[in-house]
């Protein structure tokens, strides 16, 4: 039996990430007919950014280049989608922001992590996010602590935990966080605020729907079906939890792998509105945006 | 873009209007409960696998244990636990647990319930009567020995500390020398 050690990336995503995506999308809409609005605009997005990876992988436009490269090749073909499938509100101030502004000058302030008007962050997110994922000299030269709290690849900050799959079908996997700036991973002690590291259990709540825990089931063994019947109500998201610190009053969306190994952390994250909701009626505010703005 | 502006961007995302208004019926359904985890260790063995229990504060101030399972962070188990320790929920929680002693009489078919004085009364008598009928107080060289050969003990594999100290020097007390634990079984 494979020995899982510390460091080793369990979690492996499909052998291509682009063809989980798009499959993922296309499971969620008729899943999440709430989100679907959002995710037909992000299954929109997803050729365009598909071939901004594919052609950055294959070009490898220097560190110092990349501004220029995205916001000459990959900007427009956001601003297109955008203003052909995204709702209203971003159709019109995507255009405004085009007129009054050069790309590169959207593109570079994203990069120095500059406060920027959310339709600026998407469209420069949404255009250098590819070239960050497909170049590993373009995520070492971004700007940003390297430390337990960001990306240890491009210094960026954590969109998402997720539960990667582990070897035993009986444990959970370990915990991974996700850059929202670069789609790295990087392992992340349990019970830990992503945020500030605050570690005293009872400042952490975890939101869940009721039911979706094994002990809530009726299962005492996490992986196996519950001795008894019980009421067993349908959950809407039965892999996702809330993960809220008190101490800084921060939360992040937790997506759990070993519940639903077809889930791919980056789209189940964005589908998940109403926990967004909740979370922000807590009063508790996202470590950061995801691409879509909530 | 004014104030106001900014404000309905940020609650709708980058103008997903509709996915917000139809988010915000399906988040007024869900029974989302809040929990905490805790840190814990495998009562049974001396491997010492790490646990984490999820756990959700009642109205009264009690607290409720959701689900015990391995923590992944564990350089000692890494998540994963033995059928016994992945079971452990059932050591503090179970629907089937016996709340009170049970008693068979000799010959008898079932299980009649009785208080626990009546219980201990029994054991006590029981041990009293094995004691006197074979304990050894010199052996067969003509050693000084004052031991109870005819009761052995075994210690259950959740013990603490304290309880495996208690019984060990009540046990001894008594003479006994077959003293076991499930443990090490």
């Amino acid at each position: 039996m494979a020995v899982a050690t510390a460091g080793t990336d369990v979690w492996r995503p499909g052998t291509d990430v682009w063809l989980d995506r798009r499959r993922r999308v296309a499971e969620l809409r008729t899943r999440y007919g709430f989100a679907r609005q959002l995710l037909d605009f992000y299954g929109a997005l997803l050729p365009v950014q598909e071939k901004a990876f594919i052609d950055a992988a294959t070009a490898q436009p220097p560190a110092g280049a990349l501004v220029a490269y995205a916001a000459e090749l990959v900007f427009p073909g956001v601003v297109d989608v955008s203003v052909a499938a995204g709702p209203d509100r971003l159709r019109v101030e995507v255009i405004d922001r085009v007129a009054a502004q050069d790309a590169r000058d959207i593109v570079a302030a994203w990069m120095r992590g500059e406060d920027q008007p959310q339709v600026d962050r998407f469209l420069a997110r949404a255009s250098l996010g590819p070239a960050l994922e497909a170049i590993a000299e373009a995520r070492a030269a971004c700007e940003g602590p390297r430390d337990a709290h960001h990306c240890p690849e491009c210094g960026g900050l954590p969109q998402l935990s997720f539960f990667a799959r582990s070897s035993d079908d009986l444990a959970s996997g370990p915990r991974k966080l996700l850059c929202a700036r670069c789609g790295a991973t990087w392992g992340y002690p349990r019970m830990t605020c992503a945020a500030c590291g605050e570690d005293t259990g009872a400042r952490l709540p975890v939101f869940s729907e009721h039911g979706t825990t094994s002990g809530a089931r009726g299962s005492v063994v996490r992986g196996l079906p519950a001795g008894k019947e019980v009421a067993r109500p349908d959950a809407v998201f039965p892999h996702m939890r809330i993960e809220a610190c008190d101490s800084c009053r921060h939360y992040l969306l937790s997506v759990d792998l070993a519940i639903d190994p077809a889930a791919v952390p980056i789209v189940d994250e964005l589908a998940a509105i109403p926990l967004d909701l909740y979370a922000r009626e807590r009063g508790y505010t996202k470590i950061t945006t995801n691409l879509m703005g909530f | 873009m004014g104030v106001a502006g900014a404000g309905a961007i940020a609650a709708s995302g980058l103008g997903f209007d509709v996915a917000v208004a139809e988010s915000t019926k399906v988040k007024q359904q869900l029974r989302i409960e809040g929990a905490a985890e805790a840190h814990s260790i495998c009562p049974y063995c001396a491997v010492g696998c790490a646990l984490i229990a999820y756990v959700r504060p009642r109205p009264g101030g009690a607290i409720e244990l959701l689900q015990i399972e391995g923590d992944p962070d564990s350089p000692v188990n890494e998540g994963r636990l033995c059928p016994k320790g992945a079971t452990a929920m059932q050591l503090a929680v179970s629907p089937r647990r016996v709340e009170s002693p049970l008693y068979r009489a000799p010959g008898a078919t079932s299980w009649q319930k009785i208080s626990w004085d009546d219980m201990l009364d029994r054991i006590a008598k029981n041990i009293k009567a094995s004691r006197d009928a074979t304990f050894v107080a010199v052996d067969a060289n003509g050693n000084t020995v004052n031991r109870t050969e005819g009761i052995a003990f075994a210690g259950g594999a959740a013990f603490s500390s304290e309880e495996g100290y208690v019984a060990t020097k009540v046990m001894r007390g008594l003479g006994l020398v077959h003293l076991e634990q499930q443990a090490r079984v």
